[in-house]
C-alpha cells in the first residue's frame, strides 16, 4: 500500500488524522496524541499493513511545539509510513510503544532525556545520555546550559576564548599581534643583555 | 649437589665443612638463577614467538651494546637516567673502554637475537614502579601471596633431574613432592584473589582454585601411571629406568622412553600436557586471569615487583611442568641414542668411582633443558594461536574427557605391568622381549614416517593448490614491511 | 510425593547471594566506555544492564547550530571505525531533501571507499571478537589488513581515521594517480589472507564452542528489537539496505547478502542455533568477501570511467553547488547500510542553512537495547562474547 491508501484506511477509524501536503521529502501523517498508541498498534497488527519494524523514533522541537516521529517500515510488504505526534511544551505525554516494538525502549528513554516527553507505560523511563540528576531538557531549543554541574563549569572558563566570542575575530587578531610584538621586544632585550655580558647572544 | 661436590673433591669419606655450606647455598643460588634465566629468557622468547605468529618484528631495540652503551652515555653526558649518582657515573666510566666491544657484540646479537636484553629493561622497569597496596586490601595476605606463588615454583625446581650428575635434590618421593608443592601455587592465587578486595580478583581466585583442583586429577593419574610403570617416585631413578639398561644391545635407545613403552602412555602424554597447561594457567586455560573477562584476574591489584613475582612464577611453572613431562614421558635427560648412553666412557651405567665425565653430564643437561624448553615453546605456540575455554567447558573437558581417559589408561597400564612377567616368560628372556618390543616400536615408527611422507607429498586437490599458491604469493615475511603498496 | 518435598530437594544446600559487578567503563573488552551493571550469582549472569552516556557529545544538538556542510566532520565522529559510511548516510539524507544529483564518478568513489571501510571495520570487529575470546593473534592480523585500507584512504584524503572525505554532492578529492591499481592490489592481497584468517580462527573448535548457542536472537525478536545489519542477518533475516532499497549505485553491482544459517547441517554453523553469536560473526566474515567482490567491480567501472573525456559530466567528482547551501523545508528519513547495520538520518529542514533537527539512528544503540534480554542466564565469559558479536561501538551509541 502506498502512503495515501494507508492514510485513507486509517481515516475511516480515526478521522482526526491529518496528512499535510508535502512538497519535499517523505510524507507523514499527523496523529492526535491520545490516539497515537491505538493507531500504531493498528499499523503493526493489521495483516495487510504489517509494520513490523520501527526504523527510528525521533523526538524533536521546532521552537513552539514538540514532535514525536515514528518512521515505520514493513519487511513483509516493503512499504513505509511515517507517523508524527504533535505535543505541547507543557507536560508532553504520549503512550509508550515498547509493548509493540522492543526497540522503542532506549529510543523513548532518549527522547525523554533530551526533550522531556513523558512516555506513559514505559517500563523504565530514566535519563539515558545525561546523568540522572541533570536538570532541564537539553534537546529543546529554549534550553539554557547551566553554568556548572556539581561545581564543574560547563563552559570553558577562558578569558581569551570569552573575548574572542565577544569581540569577534578581528579584535582577537589584533590582540595576538600585540602579544607577538611584546614577545619580540622581550627577546630583543634579552639578546642585548646577553651581548652586553660578553656572550654571543641567543641564536635566533 | 652433594654428590657433585663429592665427585669434585674425589669421593671423600668425610665431608669438609665448606662442602656442607656450599651444598646448602649453591643450590639456592642455582635455582634463583634458573628462575631468573628461565623467566627472563622466556619473556623474550615469548615476545619473539608471538611476533613471528602475528607477523610483527617484536623486540629489536634493546641489544647488549646499545643497552649498556646508551645508559652509560645518558649518565655521563647528561647526568640523567637510572642510577645517575656518583656510583652510577663511576660504573658508566668503566663502560667507556668497552664501547668497541659493545659495538661488536651488538652486531652479532642484533643479527641472531635482536632485543635480547628487553627482559632486563622489563625487570628494571618493574622494580622501579610504585608498589601499591589497596587501602581496603587484607594487607598481610596481599603481601605474602606473590611470595607463596613464586616459592611453589621455586621449590618445584629443586627436584628436577637436570642431568645424571647435576641435580639439586633427589628424593625418593620426588614426584609426590612436586605434585604437592606445585599445587601450593593455588593457595597463593586464592590468597591474592581474596586479599585484593576486588571482585574481579576474587572471581579469578575462585576460578583458579576450581581449575587446579580439577586438573590435578588427570595430571596426578598420569604421574601415577608413570610411577606404576617405572616402579619409583624418584625423578632421577625414573630417568635411569627409562634407559632400559637391562636390555642388552638395545639399552638406552629411544623406544625405552615411557611414551613409547606402550600405547596407553602415548594417549596419556597429551592428557598430561593439557592438565599441565591448566595447572600453569596458560591459554586455553588462562581462565583465572582471562584479561578480556576479568580485567586481569587474581593479579588485578598488583603492581611493580609483586606483579613480576606472579609473572616469574608462571614462567618457572611452565618450565617445571615441561620438565616433569620430559621426565615421566620423554626419558628425562636421556639422549635416546643407545650407543652413546652405553658407551663406557660416558659412565652412566658405570659407578662413580670411575670418575666424573663432565662432558656426558653437560650433554645430558642440554638434552634435558632442550626437552623441557620444547614443552615451553609448545605452550607459547598454543597460547598465541587458540582462544580460551569458558569456565563450564574447561570443567567438562576435565571431568568428562580427561579424567575417564587417564583413568582408563591407568588401569590398562596396570594390567600391562601385571602381564609383563608372563609375556617375558613366553618370549624367553627379558632381553628377547625387549628386542620384540623394540622391533614393534620400530615398525610403528616407520609406519608413522611413511604416513608423514605421504601426507607431505600427497597430490593436492585443485582447491588446495590454488590456496597454497595464493598464500605463497602474498605471504609477508616478518620485518619486511607490508609487502604491498 | 508432595510438592513440598520436591521443592525441599531442589533447593540448593549452599546459601548464595547475588553480587553486583560494575563491568566498565574502563574494562578491556566493553569496546569503549560502555558500563554494564552485571548482577551475577557466581558465574551466572542474572542481569546485565547497559549504562551508557559516558561519551555523549550532543552531536545531534550541534547539528542544529552548524550548517549542512559543516556538520560533515561530526558524522565522522559518530562512528569513527567507519567514518566513510557515516559520511555517506548523512550526505544521502541532505541530497534527498535538497534534490541534488551526484555525478557518476563521485558515486563510484563513494561506494569504493564505503566498501573499503566496511572491510576495515569488519576487520576490527572479527579481530576484537577473537581477542575477547582469548585469541590475540587474529586481532593483530586484522589490524595489519586494516592498516592497508588506512594507507589507501590516506592517499585519497590525507586522513587515517576521521576522513571527512565525502561532501554533499560528491567527494572532496578525485582519486590520485595509481590509486585504483592500489585498490586492485589490495583486493588480490586480502582474498587469500581472509582464507588464512578463516583457517586460523573461524574453524577453531574452541572458538566455535564459545560462540555457538550463545546470545541467541530469534528472527522475530531481531526485527522487533530493531537489530540491523549483520546482527539482523545473523538471525536469518534477509535484509540489506544495499540490496533491498538500493541507494547510490548498488543496484548496478552484483553481490550476495549472507545470512546466518545456525543449526542447518549443511551450513556454516551446524551445531549452533539460528541467531547465535557465531552466526553474527560468520555473516561479517562472509560480508568481507562480498565487499571484495564489489570492490573488484567498482575498480573496473572506475577504469571505464577514466576513458571518458575529462569534461564529461560523469567524470566530475563533485556536483556544482552554491556556496551557501539552503535546503527547502521538509523532512525525510534516509538510511544506508553501515558495517554496524543501517544508519538512518532523520533530517528536518525549515528552509534555512541549518537543519531544524538531525536524528541519527545507529545500529549499536538498538543492539544495546536488547542486551539485557539476550544475556540473561549466560556466564560472564558469554557476556563478552555477546558484546563482541554485536560489534558495539560506543561513540555511535552515545553520539
Amino acid at each position: 500500500m502506498d502512503f495515501n491508501a494507508i492514510v485513507e484506511h486509517l481515516k475511516k477509524r480515526w478521522p482526526g488524522i491529518e496528512a499535510p501536503a508535502v512538497a519535499n521529502g517523505d510524507p507523514f501523517a499527523i496523529v492526535p496524541a491520545v490516539d497515537a498508541f491505538e493507531v500504531l498498534k493498528h499499523l503493526k497488527e493489521t495483516p495487510e499493513l504489517g509494520f513490523d519494524s520501527l526504523m527510528s523514533l525521533v523526538g524533536a522541537d521546532n521552537g513552539h511545539e514538540l514532535w514525536v516521529i515514528y518512521p515505520l517500515h514493513s519487511l513483509k510488504h516493503l512499504h513505509k509510513f511515517t507517523v508524527k505526534v504533535v505535543l505541547g511544551r507543557e507536560k508532553p505525554q504520549v503512550t509508550s510503544v515498547v509493548s509493540l516494538w522492543g526497540m522503542a525502549d532506549f529510543f523513548e528513554r532518549e527522547a525523554y532525556d533530551l526533550y522531556g516527553i513523558d512516555f506513559k507505560g514505559h517500563p523504565d523511563l530514566r535519563r539515558i545520555m545525561n546523568p540522572p540528576d541533570w536538570e532541564g531538557w537539553p534537546g529543546r531549543k529554549d534550553f539554557e546550559i547551566p553554568p556548572d554541574y556539581h561545581g564543574i563549569p560547563t563552559l570553558r572558563n577562558d578569558q581569551f576564548f570569552a573575548d574572542a566570542v565577544e569581540t569577534g575575530n578581528k579584535a582577537v587578531a589584533e590582540k595576538e599581534k600585540e602579544a607577538i610584538a611584546k614577545a619580540q621586544e622581550i627577546f630583543k632585550q634579552e639578546q642585548a643583555a646577553a651581548k652586553a655580558s660578553g656572550g654571543e647572544g641567543i641564536q635566533a | 649437589m652433594y654428590e657433585l661436590l663429592s665427585a669434585l673433591q674425589g669421593a671423600a669419606a668425610h665431608p669438609a665443612w665448606w662442602m656442607i655450606v656450599l651444598a646448602a647455598f649453591v643450590p639456592v643460588m642455582v635455582i634463583w638463577l634458573v628462575i631468573q634465566g628461565v623467566a627472563g629468557a622466556s619473556t623474550y622468547v615469548e615476545r619473539k614467538v608471538a611476533a613471528d605468529i602475528q607477523r610483527r618484528v617484536g623486540p629489536n631495540q634493546c641489544n647488549v651494546g646499545s643497552f649498556f652503551g646508551a645508559w652509560a652515555k645518558e649518565v655521563i653526558r647528561n647526568g640523567k637516567g637510572a642510577m645517575a649518582d656518583a656510583g652510577g657515573r663511576f660504573m658508566a666510566m668503566l663502560f667507556i673502554p668497552l664501547q668497541p666491544i659493545f659495538a661488536m657484540v651488538d652486531k652479532v646479537t642484533a643479527k641472531f637475537a635482536p632485543g635480547i636484553l628487553i627482559f632486563l629493561a622489563d625487570g628494571i622497569k618493574l622494580i622501579m614502579k610504585e608498589d601499591i597496596t589497596p587501602k581496603a586490601a587484607d594487607k598481610p595476605l596481599f603481601k605474602v601471596a606473590p611470595v607463596i606463588v613464586l616459592a611453589s615454583a621455586f621449590g618445584a625446581l629443586a627436584t628436577l633431574p637436570y642431568s645424571d650428575r647435576f641435580y639439586i635434590a633427589d628424593f625418593n618421593v620426588g614426584l609426590l613432592y612436586i605434585a604437592a608443592i606445585a599445587s601450593l601455587e593455588t593457595i597463593g592465587i586464592l590468597m591474592a584473589g581474596w586479599a585484593s578486595n576486588n571482585k574481579w580478583a576474587l572471581l579469578g581466585g575462585f576460578r583458579s582454585a576450581a581449575q587446579v583442583v580439577s586438573y590435578e586429577l588427570p595430571a596426578g593419574l598420569a604421574i601415577l601411571t608413570a610411577i606404576l610403570l617405572c616402579g619409583t617416585m624418584s625423578l632421577q631413578d625414573m630417568t635411569v629406568a627409562q634407559l632400559g639398561l637391562g636390555a642388552g644391545w638395545q639399552a638406552g635407545w629411544i623406544w625405552h622412553w615411557n611414551i613409547f613403552s606402550n600405547p596407553f602412555m602415548l594417549i596419556l602424554a597429551p592428557v598430561f600436557f593439557l592438565a599441565a597447561l591448566a595447572e600453569c594457567n596458560r591459554t586455553p586455560f588462562d581462565i583465572p586471569e582471562a584479561e578480556s573477562e576479568l580485567v586481569a584476574g587474581y593479579h588485578t591489584e598488583y603492581t611493580g615487583m609483586r606483579f613480576a613475582f606472579f609473572f616469574m612464577a608462571e614462567y618457572a611453572m611452565m618450565f617445571v611442568v615441561s620438565g616433569v613431562f620430559a621426565v615421566i614421558f620423554l626419558g628425562g635427560w636421556s639422549t635416546g641414542i643407545g650407543a652413546l648412553e652405553t658407551w663406557d666412557k660416558w659412565a652412566v651405567n658405570g659407578d662413580p668411582a670411575q670418575g666424573f665425565y663432565w662432558y656426558a653430564s653437560l650433554v645430558h643437561l642440554l638434552v634435558f633443558c632442550g626437552k623441557a624448553y620444547l614443552g615451553v615453546l609448545l605452550m607459547m605456540w598454543i597460547r598465541w594461536t587458540i582462544p580460551r575455554f569458558r569456565v563450564d567447558q574447561m570443567m567438562s573437558l576435565c571431568w568428562r574427557k580427561l579424567i575417564p581417559i587417564s583413568m582408563t589408561c591407568f588401569t590398562a597400564v596396570g594390567i600391562w605391568v601385571a602381564l609383563r612377567p608372563f609375556v617375558v616368560r613366553w618370549a624367553g628372556s627379558e632381553a628377547q622381549w625387549q628386542s620384540c618390543a623394540g622391533y614393534g616400536a620400530l615398525a610403528i615408527a616407520v609406519a608413522i614416517g611413511v604416513f608423514l611422507v605421504w601426507f607431505i607429498l600427497r597430490p593436492l586437490t585443485p582447491d588446495e593448490q590454488l590456496r597454497r599458491k595464493l598464500i605463497k604469493e602474498t605471504s609477508i615475511k616478518a620485518g619486511a614491511g607490508h609487502g604491498f603498496a | 510425593m508432595s510438592d513440598a518435598i520436591l521443592q525441599a530437594n531442589e533447593r540448593p544446600r549452599v546459601h548464595t547471594e547475588e553480587m553486583v559487578l560494575s563491568m566498565g567503563p574502563h574494562h578491556p573488552s566493553t569496546h569503549g566506555v560502555l558500563r554494564l551493571e552485571v548482577v551475577t550469582d557466581g558465574e551466572v549472569v542474572v542481569s546485565a544492564r547497559p549504562d551508557i552516556g559516558y561519551l555523549h557529545r550532543a552531536i545531534e544538538k550541534i547539528g542544529e547550530y552548524v550548517d549542512y556542510r559543516q556538520f560533515m566532520p561530526y558524522t565522522d565522529r559518530v562512528d569513527y571505525i567507519c567514518s566513510m559510511n557515516s559520511n555517506h548516510a548523512y550526505a544521502l539524507g541532505v541530497e534527498k531533501l535538497a534534490k541534488i544529483s551526484v555525478p557518476l564518478r563521485a558515486e563510484l568513489m563513494r561506494v569504493m571507499v564505503a566498501e573499503l571501510n566496511r572491510i576495515s571495520s569488519h576487520m576490527i570487529c572479527i579481530g576484537a571478537l577473537a581477542m575477547d575470546m582469548g585469541a590475540y593473534t587474529p586481532f593483530l592480523h586484522g589490524l595489519c589488513h586494516r592498516e592497508l585500507v588506512n594507507d589507501i584512504f590516506e592517499d585519497v584524503c590525507g586522513a587515517r581515521l576521521t576522513y571527512n572525505y565525502l561532501t554533499i554532492g560528491g567527494v572532496s578529492y578525485d582519486a590520485p594517480p595509481g590509486w585504483i591499481e592500489k585498490c586492485e592490489r589490495f583486493v588480490e592481497y586480502l582474498w587469500p589472507k581472509m582464507i588464512e584468517f578463516n583457517d586460523l580462527i573461524t574453524g577453531n573448535t574452541i572458538f566455535q564452542e564459545r560462540l555457538c548457542r550463545v546470545g541467541v536472537v530469534s528472527p522475530e525478536h531481531a526485527v522487533n528489537w530493531g537489530l540491523v545489519g549483520p546482527n539482523l542477518r545473523g538471525s536469518g533475516v534477509q535484509w540489506d539496505v544495499r540490496k533491498n532499497e538500493p541507494y547510490s549505485i548498488y543496484d548496478r553491482l552484483e553481490f550476495d547478502v549472507p545470512v546466518g544459517d545456525g543449526g542447518d547441517p549443511n551450513g556454516s554453523n551446524p551445531q549452533g542455533e539460528l541467531g547465535d553469536s557465531y552466526d553474527r560473526y560468520v555473516v561479517r566474515v562472509k560480508e568481507v568477501f562480498e565487499s571484495l567482490k564489489i570492490l573488484k567491480q567498482i575498480c573496473s567501472m572506475l577504469r571505464e570511467n577514466e576513458k571518458l573525456p575529462a569534461d564529461h559530466p560523469d567524470r566530475l567528482y563533485q556536483a556544482k553547488l552554491p556556496v551557501r547551501l539552503k535546503v527547502p523545508p521538509g523532512e525525510c528519513y534516509v538510511r544506508s547500510e553501515n558495517p554496524r547495520g543501517e544508519t538512518g538520518y532523520y533530517v528536518i529542514s525549515d528552509g534555512t542553512e541549518m537543519p531544524l533537527r538531525l536524528k541519527i539512528r545507529t545500529g549499536s544503540f538498538s543492539a544495546l537495547g536488547c542486551f539485557e534480554e539476550v544475556t540473561r542466564g549466560l556466564l560472564i565469559g558469554d557476556v563478552i562474547a555477546v558484546i563482541g558479536s554485536f560489534d558495539i561501538v560506543l561513540p555511535e551509541v552515545d553520539r
